[in-house]
């Protein structure tokens, strides 16, 4: 073709130009009506599968854990709204509500005694105690999962991770920080139980926070006190629990 | 007889600082001493003496209570009537001595218990020794066997308040009889 010159060129080029673009989102178009048609497919059969194997689902709990892993890897959370498409054709969410609820009162209950701190291990064993364990099998995963659920009333119950890989169920009122969760932390490792130099030592803190620390703690019930031949040391009833 | 969790928790020797730890702490301690007094059948005791006692003294845990927390613990069950310190002196003069009663029966339900079992036996109107009230082959198998006679005496005292019950005393030598309505 002979190269374009004047008038006539130019307005060739120009209707070149909109025919290209035309054709542009056209083919967009058809890649994106494909790509959402490929992922109505995929939700769709995703939502087979879930519903094919609700029960397994409910029941097992390794199970739950590869279902919930393989949704959060394409993105989608099965509990994040409690009336969706999810929870409905689940249960799913029914069942970590359900468990949340059973750890609130679990903590609540032991709290007389605890103080608000408990291990999360403990927890499970009393949840398995009073279930019947052919309905529902929990885990220690489904545990963290309900938790986290209980954010929306604020930190009032958070997972705090030990040393030793288990976890604490921290069921506190407000004030609690940083600074405490290290004390639980460095308690943990000493049997339950830490005093001033202890702390010192380990956190490499002034006595004023120290005294800050373990005030609050004894105000909120955590620790006791145990004054014995005039040393004062921090008893922590949550790992006298047997 | 067993002994609660807090009894192997080092701090329950301690008295808490915290309002509510030591509710708790006072609470188990009530707990704990009138079922150790009701499971020895102590029915009173001096607390010098008592806290060397596997009750206050708990020799695993090397850890004691000290008088100051025995006593508020005495203090304790005496605001629920369940202990009551025993007086010397008179009047103005009376003070406060080491020993105390433990009533793991209040003294209305010691009270109350006896004379179930005057109606139960139909004893009514007749006198009784205190011998075959608490410490006759009869009465072996009720609570009240072998009560420590003050504290038996303390509860028919109530008994007499009522009028259902009249101490008669029939000579020097002897103990009182009773008379129950």
């Amino acid at each position: 073709m002979r190269k374009g010159f004047g008038i006539g060129a130019i307005n060739k080029k120009a209707l070149q130009q909109s025919k290209f673009e035309q054709k542009a989102n056209q083919l967009s178009e058809n890649e994106m009506s494909q790509l959402s048609r490929q992922v109505d497919t995929f939700k769709k059969n995703l939502e087979e599968f879930a519903f094919k194997h609700k029960e397994e689902i409910k029941r097992d709990a390794s199970f739950r854990k590869q279902f919930q892993d393989m949704c959060a890897n394409v993105g989608v959370d099965p509990l994040s709204t409690s009336k969706g498409f999810w929870s409905e054709m689940l249960g799913v969410s029914d069942f970590y509500y359900e468990l949340a609820v059973q750890i609130i009162e679990i903590c609540t209950s032991m709290q007389e005694r605890t103080g608000g701190l408990i291990y999360l291990d403990q927890v499970l064993e009393r949840i398995k105690k009073t279930r019947n364990r052919f309905v529902n099998e929990v885990s220690l995963d489904d545990c963290k999962r309900a938790i986290k659920k209980l954010n929306i009333f604020g930190s009032a119950f958070t997972l705090i991770s030990m040393n030793n890989g288990r976890f604490m169920v921290q069921s506190l009122p407000e004030g609690m920080g940083i600074d405490h969760t290290e004390v639980v932390q460095l308690a943990e490792m000493n049997d339950g139980i830490v005093d001033k130099d202890l702390i010192r030592s380990n956190l490499k803190w002034e006595s004023f926070r120290i005294e800050n620390a373990l005030s609050l703690m004894i105000k909120e019930g955590i620790v006791w006190l145990d004054l014995n031949s005039n040393k004062s040391s921090y008893f922590f009833p949550s790992f006298f629990i047997q | 007889m067993e002994f609660p969790w807090q009894y192997n928790f080092p701090p329950f020797f301690t008295l808490q600082p915290n309002e509510d730890t030591k509710r708790k702490q006072l609470d188990a301690w009530s707990d704990l001493v009138l079922a150790y007094c009701k499971f020895n059948r102590i029915f009173q005791f001096d607390v010098n003496e008592m806290q060397t006692s596997e009750l206050f003294s708990n020799k695993k845990i090397d850890r004691k209570c000290s008088l100051d927390l025995i006593c508020v613990i005495i203090d304790e069950l005496v605001g629920r009537n369940k202990a009551e310190w025993q007086m010397h002196g008179i009047g103005k003069n009376s003070r406060r001595n080491n020993k105390c009663f433990i009533y793991w029966n209040a003294l209305d339900e010691w009270a109350r218990i006896i004379y179930d079992y005057v109606v139960k036996n139909g004893l009514q109107n007749t006198v009784c020794t205190i011998y075959e009230l608490i410490d006759s082959e009869e009465v072996k198998k009720e609570p009240f066997y072998r009560l420590d006679r003050q504290i038996f005496l303390k509860s028919i005292k109530i008994l007499e308040n009522s009028r259902k019950a009249e101490l008669i005393h029939l000579d020097d030598e002897n103990e009182p009889g009773i008379k129950f309505f």
